[in-house]
């Protein structure tokens, strides 16, 4: 049972692979012949190509953002004991809870008002968003574990705020930050709700391009891309996993 | 020989008294928290609050001001139906989640560490999978001719897939969302202490009995929690519907989409879209205090 | 003399719950003082209030002269050494003990890292992490910290307590001997009375944020200023009394004791009519029977019950009237003191005290 689930969950993914090696022009299952065709045109198809480094380059600009405002958000709530909180808390975590067709929507006539749709910059703000409560999660769990104590003793040894920041509490979050930021990246790299409503003619990502071809085309080329985005993402998360039991353990010694 | 009098008390006027409440140390801890935690804040108040909160007012503004929308959501049958169409489809996938996501956990969470990691691998790769790829794999297997249609052809006695159909979008919303239970109910499994249904096994209960009355009552919170929060993410879920649903399967968010990019009924589309944020922050609250655990949802 | 630190009417709040009551203390140059008190009694909050981890709800502290009241902790140059030691898990022993140098930019720093590590024997580690380090030689790393740059005076707040007995007691020496080569000013915190009275030069008691007393260990011990004092260090006889007269001696009718008990007037310190008779274990003679009465209290009483501590016996006795006392002998002797058995105990004006009461 719990082999089938196993399988039920893993399978689908696998099969987007295996028909990215398609050998016909058709999407067909099990396949008809291995062939390299499909990676070819992707390759040779610059469109495809620019998607994919738009996709980057948002996800790269976003993730940054989100990690900076997630991360001092964290460190702000595990410091702040004042009024207002557990608003703030709402605030910077609901975007987790809340609808994404529902930001999509907002953004949509935001962008609109504000002459806004296609430039991907604000995509990539827009697409932060969405990444600060995971790296306030992740890095709010790291500084749980964290002796406060520890910003106490480089105060009184008479490091400044600044220093203490950098010297001692960041270097010892460095792990939970790395992993909110590359989930944060993964999050902006596939996106494809928000995506659809603000990307324009102008900013076709990674995503957008993948749903058109799926809407209208259908043809393995659109594998070939998915197998892109997996490889990508399941990479970020292999890296995400080693780059943490290495830090874990330095911060562990 | 310094000697003071035993009265802890409040300074009753003196030097201490009157000095009370002078001079407040400058750029303090708690000053620099306050600023650390104030930008974010100021940062998510402009890029994520306010166009959500100018959609909530959209919701009741246009085309003019007033409950006109709400009105009209609630009494046009179709838009009814969607609603009536969401809930079911999202409870159907919810309820089929945690009964599959419950016996994965549980095997997580019971085998020993080493290979407990290596399959929870084969489900968070999937999580990490971009969810366009995934409904995309399901439109190959259960399109005609597809794996799966033509594994049931036997069963179904035609050629027909599942594709645009309710099944379709139940059987590949569920792949998409059944890692979050299984997370989820893991980690409280993991924290569940072992000793405790040996405990119960020593004072006399069958091994049946330890599971039902020690094991479940401390794993519902976070079971029931799981399926909520893919019941929630269900009800707004956009892209799989829309690529493996046929259009009497139009979900709220295919709806609202359809609203904003074909019809421009931006009042609509704003009023469903509140009633989705209401109905997901509500549940979503809910799970919290079921779960009890901020951090349950990540990853 | 000018004091190294000074509080002067110094009170902490923690929103309306008042945790250090105007405390107003001197530490001179080269001076070990020790905090000692109760869980609770507002130690751990005077040694941050000063080290600027804590803002001061009123009053004024100075340091070597200079205000320093509200003052940012990373500019009083104050060596805190943390209970759980705070050691930077992510630096080796001898970047930790580089950190203070390096914030400060100082000149020279390894070499002073060198000479911090040499003094705390902890050269052969420099290169460890804390977590490969045992309790007693982080201890050091952290000793190491506070006072490699030279602070104005050097707070520790428990050092020993996560230490086991006898490293402790090693440990006791070796801080002591340390403070005395590098000439450091010193406020100590600590549960222990023993540690307290063996290596301080002043001992401050305190109880419920009030600074009860401050003195050096012998006079706070044989002179305590009131019966929490008393009772908080070292073993005490404590019975309720009330003055009957003061004249030569002070006359005292003590609650369980028949007849009057005379108290040198000198030994009389109680601030009200009633208060509380004390005297040590160690000052009471026993006897088999009643002694010279010219000028000596005399009290008959059972033995209830023995308590085997050692190296000396605890006995403990009622007095005819229902006053518990309790005498301590070497073990090994006071044979004839069997459950049951009758005796007298008496003491010299000199030797008993009245005390305010506080409890
Ligand atoms: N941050 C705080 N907020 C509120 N009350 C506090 C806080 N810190 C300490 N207190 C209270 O202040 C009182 C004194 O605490 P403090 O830590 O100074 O005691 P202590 O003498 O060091 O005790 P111990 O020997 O147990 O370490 C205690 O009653 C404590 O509950
Ligand atoms: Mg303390």
């Amino acid at each position: 049972m719990v082999t089938l689930v196993l399988a039920f969950l893993v399978a689908p993914v696998l099969i987007v692979v295996v028909e990215s090696f398609n050998g016909v022009d058709y999407l067909a299952f099990p396949l008809e012949g291995w062939s390299l065709r499909h990676y070819e045109r992707f390759l040779g198809d610059a469109s495809w190509l620019e998607a994919t480094a738009l996709s980057a380059r948002i996800a790269l600009v976003a993730s940054a953002v989100a990690t900076v405002v997630g991360t001092a958000a964290a460190w702000g709530l595990a410091r702040f004991a004042g009024r207002g909180r557990s608003a703030a808390f709402a605030l910077l975590y609901s975007p987790i809870v809340v609808p994404v067709i529902v930001l999509a929507m907002s953004y949509y006539f935001l962008f609109a008002d504000l002459r806004l749709i296609g430039r991907w910059a604000a995509i990539a703000v827009a697409y932060s968003v969405m990444g600060v409560p995971y790296v306030l999660v992740s890095v709010t769990g790291a500084l749980q574990r964290l002796d406060p104590e520890l910003e106490n003793a480089a105060r009184t040894l008479g490091a400044g705020i600044a220093r203490t920041l950098l010297r001692v509490t960041l270097p010892q979050l460095a792990s939970a930050v790395l992993a909110g930021a590359l989930f944060a990246f993964v999050i902006a790299f596939d996106e494809a709700v928000v995506i659809l409503f603000v990307s324009g003619g102008d900013s076709v990502t990674l995503a957008r391009k993948l749903w058109d071809s799926v809407r209208y085309d259908l043809t393995p080329t659109l594998a070939v891309a998915g197998t892109v985005l997996i490889c990508v993402c399941v990479a970020l998360f292999l890296l995400s996993e080693a780059a943490g039991a290495l830090l874990g353990r330095r911060e562990r010694r | 020989m310094t000697t003071r009098t035993p009265a802890p008390g409040p300074p009753r006027g003196g030097p201490g008294g009157e000095r009370r409440r002078r001079g407040r140390p400058r750029l303090r801890r708690p000053a620099f928290a306050a600023v650390a935690l104030g930008l974010p804040v100021a940062v998510m108040l402009a890029v994520y609050a306010w166009p959500v909160g100018a959609m909530l007012v959209r919701s009741v503004t246009e085309p003019e001001p007033g409950l006109s929308n709400l009105v009209r959501a609630v009494t046009d049958p179709t838009i009814l139906h969607v609603l009536w169409v969401t809930v079911r489809m999202a409870a159907e996938v919810a309820v089929v989640s945690v009964l599959l996501g419950f016996p994965v956990a549980y095997f997580l969470a019971t085998s020993p560490p080493r290979r407990a990691r290596v399959l929870l691998l084969l489900v968070v790769i999937p999580f990490w999978t971009s969810v366009l790829v995934r409904s995309f794999a399901w439109i190959v297997l259960l399109g005609d001719g597809g794996l799966v249609t033509r594994l049931l052809h036997p069963l179904t006695g035609d050629g027909r897939g599942l594709l645009y159909g309710e099944g379709a979008v139940v059987v590949a919303l569920t792949h998409i969302l059944l890692p979050f239970p299984v997370l989820i109910i893991k980690a409280a499994l993991d924290r569940i202490d072992g000793s405790l249904t040996r405990a119960a096994r020593t004072l006399g209960a069958g091994p049946l009995r330890a599971f039902a009355l020690v094991y479940l009552p401390l794993a519902a919170p976070a079971t029931a929690g799981g399926g909520v929060l893919v019941f929630v993410i269900g009800l707004g879920f956009y892209v799989t519907p829309a690529l493996v649903g046929g259009p009497k399967e139009s979900t709220i968010a295919v709806v609202i989409a359809r609203s904003v990019q074909e019809t421009f009924d931006w009042g609509m589309a704003a009023t469903l879209a509140t009633l989705l944020l209401l109905l997901a922050v509500g549940l979503a609250l809910a799970v919290r205090r079921l779960t009890a655990v901020k951090g349950a949802v990540a990853p | 003399m000018t004091d190294q630190v000074a509080f002067d009417g110094v009170h902490k709040w923690y929103g309306d719950v008042p945790v250090v009551h105007d405390l107003t203390l001197g530490v001179g140059a080269g001076e070990f003082l020790t905090l000692l008190g109760p869980s609770g009694s507002g130690k751990t909050t005077t040694l941050r209030v000063l080290a600027g981890l804590e803002a001061v709800t009123s009053g004024e502290i100075r340091l070597a002269g200079r205000t320093i009241t509200d003052e940012a902790p990373e500019r009083r140059n104050i060596g805190l050494v943390f209970q759980n030691y705070a050691l930077f898990p992510h630096m080796t022993v001898a970047q930790n003990v580089a950190f203070p140098l390096r914030a400060r930019r100082a000149a020279g720093i390894g070499a002073r890292v060198d000479r911090a590590l040499e003094m705390t024997r902890l050269t052969a580690l420099r290169e460890r992490y804390p977590r490969q380090l045992s309790g007693g030689q982080q201890q050091r790393v952290a000793l190491a910290r506070a006072f490699v740059f030279d602070p104005a005076v050097l707070l520790m707040d428990e050092p020993l307590g996560a230490l086991d007995r006898n490293l402790r007691d090693h440990m006791r020496l070796e801080l002591k001997a340390l403070q005395r080569r590098v000439g450091a000013t010193v406020v100590y915190v600590t549960h222990d009375q023993e540690e307290a009275l063996a290596m301080s030069d002043r001992v401050g008691v305190m109880h419920r944020g009030v600074l009860q007393q401050t003195a050096s260990p012998e006079e706070i011990y044989e002179r305590p200023v009131n019966s929490f004092v008393a009772r908080f260090l070292g073993q005490s006889v404590c019975l309720p009394a009330t003055r009957v007269e003061r004249a030569e001696h002070t006359v005292l009718r003590v609650e369980g004791v028949t007849g009057p008990i005379l108290v040198d007037r000198d030994n009389d310190t109680c601030e009200d009519l009633s208060g509380e008779f004390m005297i040590r274990p160690e000052r009471l003679r026993i006897a088999g029977r009643r002694p010279a009465p010219s000028g000596v209290n005399a009290v008959r009483c059972v033995v209830e019950a023995r308590v085997y501590l050692g190296a000396r016996t605890e006995v403990r006795l009622r007095a005819e009237a229902g006053a518990p006392l309790q005498v301590t002998v070497p073990t090994g002797e006071g044979g004839a003191l069997t459950e049951g058995s009758a005796h007298w105990l008496s003491w010299t004006p000199a030797d008993g005290r009245f005390l305010t009461r506080v409890v």
